[in-house]
């Protein structure tokens, strides 16, 4: 297991760093081309290193019978978490490569300029794990689709759960909320959905304390420090990835978990953080995220998960299932507008997309929104709580709340 | 009786000698003694270094801390007022860098987005990557925005006001705060576009405002110091860019750059360093440490001299002549061995002045006795004889009663007589072996006749065949005395006498018990003296002849009284040793 685990690390390194990683169909037989961006290396490289399995794990479902899709051949590019370079790779895929579908882009800073520049080339940017809502607030973009979430959908049900869990009745003093978000558009986005669907749901609180350090910060004390001289009841952050374990582990050293409860409700459940804090994650903790390894339990999601573990030894962060979704989706359009049709049938395919993925639970079948082509999908927040079937992680999420979209609750809140 | 008198009088006046040479002490010596003079000297010896040695390690510590905190502070200042410049300087390059490549008059126009080529636009794209760039601003000749990169939303964050001039750059800003999103900064160059036409248009970079107040982080220790910026718009901002009211009073301000200052605040929670602390914890460790050697030593000091005071109250008391009262026992190892030995040497020399008083008295009385029985006895002797000779001629039955009478208490001064002498001169005893039960029974069958007129009950429990080894006729006449005594003493109430005989160990004890009326404790401590009686009629000889008898033959005696309750004296005397 091991060995084949290396040799495919080894592998997908090595053409990676060449720009040159190429899945799916030959570009003889391919009927479309897909660009990915992903970071391939540094705090946000096991995203792009999940997400290439994601897509494999994507190209042998879709090889199940008995529905037939057009070969697709998909190219993986690393973005290094560089707005400019993936605004160049963009421009390299459509003139070098002729893509017509843009897929991937983790951050959401970067998303929103690929997003002008697919917009500029005209193809599709099919986007995964960026959450920011900007990009499907207000009027549709033509040439954006999200698959996952967005930190709007997760902050609507932040709000719900925040009302049922801390809103103790009008007569109560107000919540003391403090926010902690990353320094660019999904901190300040994520943010201000929050405050919107809690002012939505006649939550009563207040603001104490609002920070913002820079992604990729290493070094939280001093945010830490304001946080416990602060009298609040949650701390509500926005951190991700490897900036988000940081941040624990350096709070594991201080008195904040015990001061006040602490939320994460778009990507704090990501089994990459479990993993990576491993015993250093406290219990308690209420978190979220687009995709988890032990919810749903059904047969769909454990094959996911299964499968992946089988192919790399490990288990699936959510950008593989996001990466997954991404060429669902793309392969879904195709099939349901054929491979040669106009960008206007194409749009239509994924604005009336339906995609059975592996976090929806049974009974339910992710949606798009044509209105402002966002998929729609149940989420789950949980506490953290011991569970080693996942290890490394000696935490998993449990205690569920489940939230189910409501479109009628998605038109712009007050 | 007289020379009696006379001993206790001498014995008295050698006290009184005593005394007076223990008042002549010098009084000076009980208060200054030896055992507080030894502890203060060492109080002192442990002291003066302490205090010394913790002075001048206070004195040092207390300097190093402010030496250190203010030298710290100094370099530290510095370091943060380069590196703030320095950052802006950076920053200043990069715009350079940006107005090189776009130097045409075209970009500086509202319009300018739509002519810049995507090398240009990956340039900008390049530029925003930074962390610390929000965004890039083209601002026409005017100093109006013209348009800005990536976005409009760049555009919110320039200030109008609060512009300051650095190093022919303009730092405009930060943008109001807001819990929507973080304060921007604007930096500005501007450069002549056209020569010809004189026309003007500037570049300016929105920069993310917590990158200034980040670059404060390395001064700011949370323990030490907190440290705070006051940016171009004149309010107060932590290092986390948290607005920050400032009322504290030691406030230390240093200049950044125009407009924008750096403040520094030492206020008595924060100067309370863990090393501070640590310092008035080793004063107060000092402290304690000096109360406490303090109370040890008066604590000893005080123990020691109460126990010297003790014994000495004791031993003044033994040279008083009061070998009654015990020495009173101290704790201390060494304190009660000593006490242990002058209590010994109060009972040695009570038991050498007892027997000294003894031997005289006895030599004394033999003396009298001597004196007496030359004395008296040879004219009694010449009065009975012509008081018998008058009462044979007497033919009155009167007179011849009188007579009888005069010869009787003749007899009975003989009598006495004799009994002084035997007590003065008892004769040498002539020890044989004598069967206890035998002598017992004897002595019960001649006084039995006398119990039985008193109605007393005489009872004897004795083993066979022990034997005892003294004069039978010593032994008798002590035996016998003591019986007579019992029932003179139970006239008054008690109906039995016990007459019990046993071996204990290399002794034979033989007991005569009563449960008469016993006597009180200031009776029985003199009952063993010759001449003390409690009997009207009594001459006080007899129980001492019994004690000199019973020593004469190698034994002793005990008496054990309770009022009300009876009286038990106890011979013992050395027992035989078995006939081969």
């Amino acid at each position: 297991m091991m060995l084949r685990l290396i040799c495919v690390c080894l592998l997908l390194i090595s053409r990676v760093e060449a720009g040159e990683l190429v899945l799916g169909a030959s570009k003889a037989d391919a009927q479309a081309s897909v660009g990915c961006l992903f970071p391939m290396g540094g705090r946000g490289g096991i995203y792009g290193q999940d997400s290439v399995i994601g897509i494999k794990l994507a190209f042998e479902r879709l090889q199940q019978p008995p529905l037939s899709y057009p070969p697709i051949r998909v190219l993986v590019a690393d973005s290094s978490s560089k707005a400019s370079k993936a605004a160049r790779q963009v421009r390299d895929f459509v003139r070098k490569d002729g893509v017509r579908f843009i897929c991937g882009v983790v951050n959401s800073s970067i998303a929103l300029q690929v997003a002008e520049v697919a917009e500029e080339e005209k193809i599709f940017f099919i986007g995964t794990d960026h959450a920011s809502s900007k990009l499907t607030s207000g009027k549709a973009r033509d040439y954006y689709f999200r698959v996952s979430n967005n930190a709007q959908q997760s902050m609507q049900a932040a709000a719900l759960y925040i009302k049922k869990k801390f809103n103790k009745g009008a007569r109560a003093k107000p919540l003391r909320l403090a926010y902690i978000g990353p320094d660019y558009d999904y901190g300040y986005q994520a943010w201000r959905d929050l405050r919107d669907r809690l002012d939505y749901e006649g939550v009563n609180y207040q603001v104490e304390t609002v920070l913002w350090p820079k992604l990729y910060e290493p070094d939280y004390s001093s945010y830490l420090r304001a946080l416990v001289d602060k009298k609040v009841d949650l701390v509500v952050n926005a951190l991700w990835g490897g900036d988000l374990v940081a941040f624990i582990q350096q709070a594991n050293q201080t008195t904040l978990f015990k001061h006040a409860r602490f939320a994460n409700f778009d990507t704090g459940g990501n089994y990459e953080v479990l993993a990576a804090l491993g015993e250093d994650m406290p219990a308690g903790l209420i978190l979220s995220s687009r995709h988890h390894n032990n919810w749903p339990e059904t047969d769909y999601n454990k094959w996911f998960v299964e499968r992946f573990h089988k192919l790399t030894g490990r288990y699936p962060s959510y950008a593989a299932e996001g990466a997954y979704s991404g060429i669902l989706a793309i392969s879904e359009a195709l099939r349901l507008a054929g491979p040669e049709a106009s960008d206007e049938d194409i749009r239509e395919a994924f604005s009336s997309l339906r995609l059975k993925l592996p976090e929806d639970p049974d009974g339910f079948v992710s949606f798009m929104n044509p209105l402002n082509h966002q998929l729609q999908q149940v989420i789950a927040i949980g506490e953290t709580i011991p569970d080693r079937r996942f290890l490394p992680a000696r935490m998993m999420l449990g205690n569920w709340m489940i939230y189910h979209p409501n479109l009628s609750e998605q038109t712009e809140p007050k | 009786m007289n020379s009696d008198h006379s001993v206790v009088r001498h014995i008295r006046s050698q006290e009184s000698e005593t005394a007076t040479e223990v008042e002549m002490l010098p009084h000076g010596v009980s208060k200054n003694r030896l055992a507080s003079k030894y502890l203060w000297l060492s109080l002192l010896v442990a002291l003066i270094p302490l205090i010394g040695f913790a002075s001048l390690y206070d004195s040092y510590f207390s300097q190093l801390v402010t030496r250190l905190t203010e030298e710290q502070l100094a370099t530290r200042v510095a370091a943060t007022q380069n590196e703030f410049r320095v950052f802006i300087r950076e920053r200043k390059f990069e715009i350079q860098a940006l107005t090189d490549q776009f130097d045409s008059p075209e970009y500086f126009v509202p319009e300018g987005r739509q002519n810049i080529s995507s090398e240009l636009e990956s340039f900008l794209r390049l530029q925003v990557d930074a962390r610390s760039v929000y965004g890039v601003v083209f601002f026409d000749e005017k100093g109006e925005v013209a348009w800005s990169f990536p976005d409009k939303r760049e555009i919110g964050l320039i200030s109008k006001n609060n512009v300051y001039e650095f190093e022919g750059a303009e730092l405009i800003g930060p943008s109001a705060y807001s819990i929507e999103r973080p304060s921007g900064v604007v930096l500005r160059t501007s450069r002549q576009l056209d020569v010809n036409t004189d026309q003007k248009g500037s570049i300016g970079l929105v920069l993310r405002f917590n990158s200034f107040t980040e670059i404060l982080r390395g001064l700011d220790q949370g323990t030490t110091f907190r440290v705070l910026l006051q940016a171009g718009d004149g309010n107060t901002y932590d290092v986390v860019g948290q607005p920050v009211n400032v009322t504290e009073n030691s406030v230390q301000k240093f200049s950044l750059l125009p407009g924008w200052s750096l403040h520094v605040i030492q206020d008595r929670e924060l100067v309370m360093s863990p090393v501070e602390r640590m310092r008035y914890w080793l004063i107060i460790l000092m402290i304690f440490t000096v109360a406490g050697l303090f109370w040890l030593h008066m604590s000893i000091s005080r123990r020691l001299n109460r126990q010297v005071e003790s014994l000495i109250d004791s031993v003044e008391q033994v040279a008083l002549g009061n070998l009654e009262t015990p020495v009173a026992h101290v704790q201390g190892m060494e304190m009660l061995r000593l006490t242990q030995s002058i209590e010994r040497m109060r009972l040695q020399l009570k038991k050498f002045i007892r027997s000294t008083l003894a031997i005289e008295r006895q030599a004394t009385l033999g003396q009298l006795a001597a004196g007496l029985a030359h004395d008296i006895r040879n004219p009694l002797t010449t009065i009975r004889t012509t008081v018998a000779a008058l009462s044979r001629r007497e033919k009155n039955p009167e007179n011849k009663e009188m007579m009888s009478l005069v010869e009787e208490e003749i007899d009975r001064v003989n009598d006495v007589l004799e009994n002084l002498l035997n007590f003065a001169r008892p004769r040498d005893p002539l020890a044989s072996r004598i069967d206890a039960k035998e002598l017992l029974s004897s002595v019960v069958a001649l006084v039995g006749a006398s119990a039985r007129n008193q109605n007393i009950e005489l009872r004897m429990q004795c083993p066979p065949s022990m034997f005892l080894m003294a004069d039978e006729g010593h032994v008798r006449q002590v035996l016998m005395n003591l019986l007579l005594n019992a029932l003179e003493a139970m006239s008054v109430q008690g109906d039995l006498i016990a007459l019990d005989g046993c071996q204990k160990g290399a002794e034979i004890a033989l007991s005569v018990r009563d449960n008469g009326q016993g006597m009180p404790e200031d009776i029985l401590a003199h009952i063993m003296e010759p001449f003390y009686t409690t009997k009207s009629a009594g001459t006080g000889l007899g129980l001492a002849i019994c004690n000199t008898l019973i020593k004469s033959n190698g034994g002793r005696m005990s008496i054990e009284s309770t009022k009300g309750e009876g009286t038990t004296v106890t011979v013992f005397l050395p027992v035989a040793e078995a006939q081969e």
